[in-house]
């Protein structure tokens, strides 16, 4: 013979929303902000820090450099960085990681991370994740006795690595239309690009145009507007090393007879190059 | 071998098909970094990552083009516009309508355009089977629009910072033997108190 109990109990639904009730498990256990390491207008206030951000995450960690170079002259063919007036690369070279408990210092070097493909984006993206695009650093020499006038901070306006020049085009300054733009969308939509809409509240990607191939504006790209760099970077040493002159925005003008056989490369060269 | 002397060659052949092989990332870099939005991100420098034309030959789930070791694998009208292969021919490079694309999402202005954007239209002359065929886009032109001197580069992965940092006025010595440390912003406090101690412990000061 088996007991049975009754286990039928009343229960008010109502105390569900009491703020008593509640408060400890939702409204009270958890608050969100905005952003990581800054406080945004809107985020909750808490404890008695005033304005603090919700999430922080401190880096622990200092970066060693030993090279800074600027871009050089756009219209030099020899420069082989972007020119960028009044900004520098700043190349880092170590990491010492910090343990704050024990203030033990590890030093790692950029070569100890080239060992492989892996390992060497890992180094990227430890670069890349603590200095963030628009995020403010402060750099100090290490040699004391080298004099300097550097700022107090700078900003990070690119992490990802140095930007090879190419190639550099001047605009003429006689207000001549050259086609050369940079903006965020086709007003007409003719054709068939796609993609490429953008406007008010709908961002999307943005367009780029190096020429106008109208007769009247080729005549703007020649070799006084334009500067080749003489050695392609070895980013692109598929196509060999010599990326030639180029003097023109297109050369095939309207009168030229249709050429189908106009091969651009080698194509057998390149692929044994690239088996090789 | 040397590029043939265009820029349009260069584009079809080089930029737009390493940018299609995920091999290669090439920036444009309006008026050597001046007058961008100054907000201090990529945008305050005029330099923005460009992708090739995503025009629908290319983009339609039954026409994928085909990805080899050169340009000349793919179909001939991988990056080409209507207007541009009506009669099935590539790479003759006879006209062309230079236009592609920037990536993502960032802020497309300038201090040098004095409103929001101006919408100029652009002529394209293209001969082709059918004669010469002209054809216009008018654009929303915002970024670096008039006065549009830039330069394009390809990207070298490797751990380097941009920094308005400006090497002649600020640094006229160098850097010295024992080169820099970088502070970044969301250092703990604990190590920014500490700098130098930490510094000797790496064998620095």
């Amino acid at each position: 013979m088996t007991a049975k109990k009754d286990y039928s109990i009343e229960f008010n639904d109502s105390l569900l929303d009491m703020a008593s009730w509640k408060n400890s498990r939702y409204d009270g256990s958890k608050i969100q902000g905005s952003q990581i390491n800054k406080f945004v207008e809107g985020d909750p206030i808490y404890g008695a820090v005033g304005k603090k951000p919700v999430i922080e995450n401190k880096v622990s960690a200092l970066f060693i450099g030993n090279a800074i170079q600027d871009g050089g002259d756009a219209t030099s063919s020899l420069d082989p960085l972007v020119e960028i007036k009044n900004h520098s690369y700043i190349t880092i070279d170590a990491v010492l990681l910090i343990n704050r408990e024990t203030k033990e210092v590890t030093k790692i070097s950029h070569e100890q991370f080239n060992e492989s493909e892996d390992k060497k984006e890992s180094f990227r993206r430890l670069i890349a994740d603590n200095f963030p695009e628009g995020s403010e650093v402060v750099t100090k020499l290490l040699d004391i006795s080298t004099p300097s006038q550097l700022k107090e901070s700078h900003f990070v306006k690119l992490n990802q690595g140095l930007l090879m020049n190419i190639y550099s085009y001047q605009a003429n300054d006689e207000g001549k239309e050259d086609g050369v733009f940079g903006g965020f969308g086709l007003r007409d939509q003719k054709g068939t690009l796609t993609d490429n809409i953008a406007s008010g509240s709908n961002p999307g990607g943005g367009l780029f145009g190096f020429g106008m191939t109208f007769e009247d504006s080729q005549s703007l790209f020649n070799s006084e507007s334009i500067t080749t760099i003489d050695e392609f970077p070895s980013e692109l040493s598929l196509y060999g090393t010599s990326i030639g002159t180029i003097t023109s925005l297109n050369t095939i003008t309207a009168s030229n007879v249709p050429d189908n056989t106009l091969s651009f490369f080698n194509e057998n060269e390149l692929k044994f190059k690239s088996t090789q | 071998m040397a590029v043939k002397s265009s820029l349009v060659q260069l584009y079809d052949n080089v930029v737009y098909w390493e940018i299609a092989k995920n091999t290669n990332r090439f920036f444009v870099t309006f008026d050597r970094g001046l007058n961008g939005i100054p907000n201090n991100q990529r945008e305050s420098i005029g330099t923005a990552e460009i992708t090739y034309p995503h025009v629908n030959s290319n983009t339609g789930s039954s026409d994928n083009f085909k990805l080899g070791v050169t340009r000349n694998t793919a179909r001939f009208d991988t990056f080409l516009e209507e207007e541009e292969k009506d009669d099935g021919i590539n790479q003759g490079y006879r006209g062309y309508i230079t236009i592609t694309e920037l990536k993502g999402t960032r802020f497309f202005q300038s201090t040098i355009t004095s409103s929001k954007f101006t919408t100029p239209t652009y002529t394209y002359q293209i001969s082709g089977s059918n004669g010469l065929v002209t054809s216009t886009r008018t654009v929303s032109a915002s970024y670096y629009y008039p006065n549009s001197s830039h330069q394009l580069s390809v990207l070298r992965k490797s751990p380097t910072l941009i920094l308005d940092l400006d090497k002649a006025n600020e640094l006229p010595d160098g850097v010295g033997t024992k080169g820099f440390v970088i502070i970044p912003e969301n250092t703990h406090p604990d190590i920014k108190a500490n700098l130098d101690l930490f510094l000797e412990k790496a064998g620095y000061k």
